[in-house]
């Protein structure tokens, strides 16, 4: 994809060489600005661009008035807008065509009549980015007034296409401090990031998914073990795909000099489902939690508010990841292993037994929520009847 | 959900770590690296070729290089030879023949010590493919060779070949490395502007400009070939095979010999091969009202632009093009009219190659079914029939080029 | 880091010097290769799966 092509490595070369040799602080943003938008225009097009640029100045002018009506409506268009580009043809067929067939086939024709042949370029990425920054605005946070680092904020090419999802209140103090002058530990540190990333992504990622093509069509006439290597190899394949991903865009970010959060955190040592989901993705997650779940009452309100709240925030969380019912099943498979996880040791005799056996026991911990959570790959990648008959299929059910 | 410290990379607070000398490394070791893959590639390392079998084919994702496939030629072929360099697809590679009886040491042995044959078809590739981009590109340090690949009538010979052969293309135009040609060169332009956006046409180019700097596809092959192959493959998918060095894996193509000719054609495939059959010739000809099958005059005035760019002008006369016609196995299941529409197509094909310029015949019409394996491919007895064949048109080809003093010696 | 800030801690600061020197030339040499490996990779002409296609 992006990161791996030929065009790409020669832009960022270029980017951050001339980005360095321009002598002075300030020169470096608007390169990188321009930089940032030849990006945008090579991968997305005009049509691509063209709501990315509507709701950046939206929400630019929208935060500097600083009005909690003004910073709420650009919220709701950011989300309207992530829904229609990202979602409309999956929502009018999931509700719409179950009660009126002849309606959900016109407002789909009409839907796909003005919509570009793909989502706008970083659209998830860059709306969730967009409410992030509305939201802390409207409860008090200080906008960015200087366009330009909006501009970069709102379109930074590395965490683009495929995150992290930034905060601007760690990304702007970044750029700023990082743009003033060159440091050789920056540069070799971002190649080595960049180094990883593409190690996981072309040695590792790419064979396990020749691997898992070439085997899980024949899955049902592999043998147990044959299987569970498979899925090995699935979860092995999202992780350093993903998480090969953001360090190339981490060490790209650190080429020059500028800091993105941190993704992944060995999430496959995770003891816990809770300890899991702070090491996987860990911008979404956190996202997720400060502006779906926590607003919702999160565990401030008893645990059937929190069970309700977890749940709709890791539905949320699925469907986040693709428009179909397969991702918003492995988000609510998140969430009930999550809210089994809060509330296990309630139970009685059996949990305190369970709490205690997994103190002593780490391993076993580690091994249940790996199992739970590598099974849960299934449904991401595979519709349900077809994850049911794989989980079938290992389970020996 | 709660609140965790972002974690830290080691590396941020490491005073251990140099920059200076990192970065040294770094340049440094990409420039040796390009230097051991010029060096390896230059040596050349296939030292038991036999032709690019299954496991060393873009099949099996091992993708040989311009250089490489050099390589092998270089230390078979003295300056005093005719290098004779095999194109073509699937047939003319020797699918259904073992390498002790490929069609090609067939050839070699007819047309003796003052040849050197060299099998570089591809499964499913064009006449320009592979072999034919080598042939070009070694026109300067053997100038006294020959090159042949078989085709079917009114295929259409593009002169960038295709997926996955036509990454040997672009490499050697990009370096530089093939003939000015403005009629190849024009139909080059026409299929970047028709098929390719900006992006990927610089995608391609810049791959190649890398790879002609830093040779990475020359140092990996090697390194796949000689020790331990890295990329996942369909064709040996499961461990430990998937790592082996593909110089382990033999060549062992199997026999159509060993199948009685009575089982070789299946009754339940006979439909949708003759479906293929028809197919060369049918929707390429149109009955005149005395009955005579002709050529659409489109499909003439196609081909013959395209067969005339495919080739430089001083390379079309060393160019044998061998049209390969269907078992008779099947041909004589063909109603009269479609067996003189096949025929007309051959007919016409051939000579339709010769008139731009280029040697041209066809084989395979006075063969019995046992010289094929299937439809199209030739078991062993088939190969030696062509092998005599290719023989004669190889020594006339090399005559008529003045390559020859005197008569070779024949077996 | 603990046993390398220990290992660097019982050199002699000269050592120390030219044996992080040295341990930066040869990451930076591993690096080359690694990225020598990953270009050849990203040329090759079949492209398998990318996870995210947001």
């Amino acid at each position: 994809m992006i990161f791996t092509t030929y065009w790409f490595l020669a832009f960022a070369a270029l980017v951050v060489t001339g980005y360095w040799l321009l002598p002075r602080a300030g020169w470096r943003l608007w390169f990188l600005g321009v930089a940032c938008v030849v990006f945008h225009a090579h991968f997305a097009g005009p049509a691509g661009m063209a709501p990315i640029i509507v709701l950046m100045i939206v929400t630019y002018f929208a935060a500097l008035t600083r009005d909690r009506r003004a910073c709420l409506a650009v919220m709701v268009l950011c989300v309207a807008a992530l829904c229609f580009y990202k979602y409309a043809l999956f929502l009018i067929g999931a509700v719409v065509s179950s009660w009126s067939p002849l309606l959900a086939f016109k407002l789909g024709a009409g839907a796909k009549s003005i919509m570009p042949g793909a989502p706008p370029l970083g659209i998830s990425f860059f709306a969730f980015e967009f409410l992030h920054y509305l939201f802390e605005v409207r409860r008090g946070g200080e906008p960015i007034r200087n366009p330009l680092k909006f501009l970069l904020f709102a379109i930074f090419f590395p965490s683009l296409v495929a995150g992290p999802i930034k905060r601007y209140t760690q990304f702007i103090p970044s750029l700023e401090k990082g743009c003033v002058r060159f440091r050789f530990d920056s540069l070799g540190e971002g190649f080595l990031r960049i180094a990883t990333g593409f190690a996981k992504k072309v040695i590792v990622a790419d064979n396990l998914t020749l691997y898992i093509d070439s085997t899980q069509p024949h899955f049902a006439a592999l043998g147990l073990v044959g299987r569970w290597l498979v899925l090995l190899a699935m979860s092995g394949r999202i992780l350093m795909d993903f998480s090969g991903y953001s360090d190339i865009a981490i060490g790209f970010a650190r080429l020059l000099g500028i800091t993105l959060p941190e993704n992944f955190n060995w999430p496959y040592l995770a003891h816990s489902l809770q300890d899991f989901w702070q090491r996987w993705h860990i911008s979404l997650s956190l996202w997720i939690r400060d502006y779906v779940y926590i607003p919702l009452g999160g565990s401030r309100h008893g645990p059937v508010r929190r069970i309700a709240s977890g749940m709709i925030a890791f539905g949320l969380c699925g469907l986040w990841h693709g428009p179909a019912w397969n991702f918003v099943l492995w988000g609510l498979y998140h969430g009930l292993g999550l809210s089994l996880c809060a509330a296990y040791r309630r139970i009685p005799v059996l949990g305190p037994m369970l709490g205690g056996g997994f103190e002593r026991e780490p391993l076993a911990a580690l091994a249940l929520t790996q199992l739970y959570a590598c099974t849960g790959w299934l449904l991401f990648f595979y519709p349900l009847p077809e994850a049911l008959r794989m989980a079938r299929l290992l389970y020996g059910l | 959900m709660s609140e965790h410290p972002q974690p830290s990379t080691g590396l941020e607070r490491s005073q251990y770590f140099r920059p200076r000398a990192f970065l040294a490394g770094l340049v440094g070791g990409l420039i040796l690296c390009s230097a051991l893959a010029r060096f390896v590639s230059h040596r050349g390392y296939h030292d038991d070729f036999t032709r690019f079998h299954q496991s060393l084919s873009p099949e099996a994702q091992y993708y040989p290089t311009l250089d490489e496939m050099c390589g092998i030629v270089r230390p078979r072929c003295r300056p005093d030879q005719v290098l004779v360099i095999v194109g073509g697809n699937s047939v003319f590679n020797g699918v259904g023949q073992p390498a002790e009886k490929m069609w090609t040491v067939e050839l070699q042995r007819r047309l003796g010590d003052g040849f050197v044959v060299l099998n570089f078809a591809f499964r499913g590739a064009l006449p320009t493919d592979g072999g034919a981009v080598v042939a070009e590109v070694l026109r300067k340090e053997y100038p006294r060779q020959v090159y042949v690949a078989n085709t079917v009538p009114f295929s259409l010979p593009v002169p960038y070949g295709q997926e996955p052969y036509n990454y040997l293309f672009w490499e050697a135009s990009h370096w530089g490395r093939l003939e000015g040609f403005p009629p190849r060169d024009e139909l080059v332009a026409e299929y970047l502007d028709r098929e390719f956006t900006w992006g990927q046409r610089f995608d391609v180019w810049s791959r190649d400009w890398l790879d002609g700097a830093l040779r990475f596809r020359d140092l990996w092959n090697w390194v796949g070939y000689e020790y331990l192959f890295t990329i996942q493959n369909p064709i040996s998918p499961n461990l430990p095979q998937a790592v082996w060095a593909r110089r382990r894996f033999a060549d062992i193509e199997p026999d159509f010999e060993s199948i009685p000719v009575g089982e070789r054609f299946r009754p339940e495939y006979r439909a949708a091969e003759m479906k293929i059959v028809r197919g060369f010739s049918d929707s390429y000809y149109f009955r005149e009202r005395s009955g005579q099958w002709h050529l659409k005059p489109a499909i003439r005035s196609g081909f013959e632009r395209v067969a005339k760019a495919a080739f430089p002008d001083d390379l079309k006369g060393r160019t044998l093009i061998m049209l390969s016609r269907n078992n008779p196995y099947y041909v004589r299941l063909l109603p009269a009219d479609d067996l003189m529409r096949e025929n007309a197509a051959y007919r016409d094909a051939a000579q339709a190659w010769r008139n731009a310029g280029y040697e041209s015949t066809d084989y395979g019409s006075d063969y019995e079914a046992s010289d094929y394996g299937d439809r199209t491919h030739l078991s062993a007895s088939g190969g030696r029939r062509l092998a005599n064949k290719v023989a004669d048109k190889v020594l006339e080809i090399s005559r008529k080029r003045g390559y020859l003093q005197g008569e070779p010696p024949r077996p | 880091m603990k046993y390398l800030d220990n290992l660097m801690k019982a050199l002699p600061e000269r050592s120390a010097r030219i044996a992080s020197h040295a341990g930066s030339l040869l990451l930076g040499l591993v690096l080359a290769v690694l990225l020598h490996y990953v270009l050849y990779r990203l040329g090759l002409p079949s492209k398998p799966f990318i996870y995210v296609a947001f």
